[in-house]
């Protein structure tokens, strides 16, 4: 399926900006399409809540929804992580009642600690929020067409 | 229609603060990681706001001391055994009756179980009886046999999930079962190794075993239908789209309902 100029540029980006595993990500979902669940049916079994088995297909998705589809993508990798993990940090103050917690993850037997989820003050994902706005805005941030079609 | 040069600025300048502000999220493991830890601090939470009156919920140490203010609580980066007693060890979050101090369970990450044929099975969030737990890490670390009182997998992943993806969950419950047990004479759902500290009672069933606790898969996206018949008649919860959806809700719920029946496990 050709991918769109747009979601080619998004890609690029991303691997350019050290995002290369959110890049791989987004050029083989669009490239082999939506996800569609189908039925299979045999004589006896004329519903899909009959048959119970499924198969999942892969349908092109439309130039037009490439876009969304590809910044959906970036918005459950990125933003939704980071907001879902700063409720976790402000469970666990709340769980102790005393000053903020961090959760940090370490290597079980080496105690050594992996990069931090975030660097920013509990409860602040103003960095995921405006990467959210982005995203949000990026669809109506393209360049038009010229009259000639070039 | 190429994205104009002023979103391709905004776009770069955003996901280099991104970077900055949250590296861990970048790595392959990273997203998974803050999906885990938001759905052990919700059903943590869940006892908290819902159940406070009986049960006490505090965060430990990897030595079992409570953690002081303003310190870390660490979760394990990887699948691993409970430590040896380290207050540099993993932590987890203890969860305890107020009366009955039979009931103390640690709530867990990534901990690695041991099954009937002794192989390992990672369970992403996970709840094992204190008396268990204390055992282990008192006597130089090691595994707990058995299955769990809650057993959740977090996949962070969209799309459908598969139904070989919930074979593999419902393969290690079976291995964890322990409808035959280990030593002659016991009958216990949960036992360890090193002092055979043990804790429940056997059921003779699988779906006896399957129906006394939270077992669940968690998923960012959705389940294909064949993989739900098969969770549903086994006791498992699946819960997808968690971040935008209510199933965190409905997770929280059996939870809460595994907590007033534990005594009967």
């Amino acid at each position: 399926m050709a991918i769109i100029e747009e979601v080619r540029q998004v890609i690029f980006i991303l691997e350019e900006e050290g995002f290369g595993a959110l890049a791989g990500e987004l050029l083989t979902e669009i490239s082999l399409g939506r996800e569609v669940e189908k039925g299979i049916f045999n004589d006896e079994q004329k519903t899909t809540a009959d048959a119970g088995e499924t198969v999942i297909a892969r349908v092109p998705i439309d130039a037009t929804d490439q876009l969304r589809a590809a910044l959906d993508i970036l918005r459950a990798g990125l933003v939704l992580p980071v907001r879902a993990f700063d409720e976790a940090e402000k469970i666990a103050s709340e769980l102790s009642g005393d000053g903020q917690f961090r959760i940090a993850f370490i290597d079980p037997e080496e105690r050594i600690a992996s990069l931090p989820i975030s660097t920013r003050a509990v409860g602040d994902t103003t960095v995921a929020d405006e990467l959210d706005a982005l995203l949000t805005r990026l669809p109506n941030m393209i360049i038009p067409p010229t009259v000639d079609g070039a | 229609m190429p994205l104009s040069s002023t979103a391709e600025s905004e776009l770069r300048d955003m996901l280099r603060a991104f970077r900055a502000a949250h590296p861990g999220i970048i790595v392959p493991t990273g997203a998974g990681k803050a999906l885990e830890a938001w759905v052990l601090m919700k059903l943590a939470n869940t006892v908290r706001i819902q159940m406070g009156r009986f049960w006490r919920v505090s965060l430990r140490q990897g030595d079992g001391a409570i953690l002081r203010p303003s310190t870390t609580f660490n979760l394990s980066s990887r699948p691993s055994r409970i430590q040896p007693r380290s207050s540099t060890a993993p932590g987890y979050v203890l969860i305890e009756h107020r009366t009955d101090t039979a009931r103390r369970f640690e709530l867990r990450g990534g901990l690695q179980w041991k099954g009937r044929s002794d192989a390992k099975h990672e369970i992403d969030v996970s709840l094992l009886p204190s008396v268990i737990g204390e055992a282990i890490r008192n006597s130089g670390g090691g595994h707990p046999h058995g299955l769990p009182i809650v057993a959740v997998e977090c996949k962070d992943k969209g799309g459908s999930g598969p139904l070989d993806e919930t074979r593999q969950t419902l393969a290690r419950m079976y291995d964890l079962a322990l409808v035959t047990q280990s030593v002659p004479g016991w009958s216990c759902r949960i036992y360890e190794t090193n002092t055979l500290a043990q804790w429940g009672r056997k059921s003779t069933r699988y779906l006896t075993f399957f129906q006394k606790g939270t077992f669940g898969i968690v998923r960012t996206g959705h389940f294909q239908s064949g993989a739900t018949t098969l969770a549903r008649h086994y006791s498992i919860g699946h819960y997808p789209d968690i971040y935008n959806g209510g199933a965190i809700g409905f997770l929280q719920e059996r939870f809460r309902e595994t907590l007033l029946r534990v005594s009967n496990f």
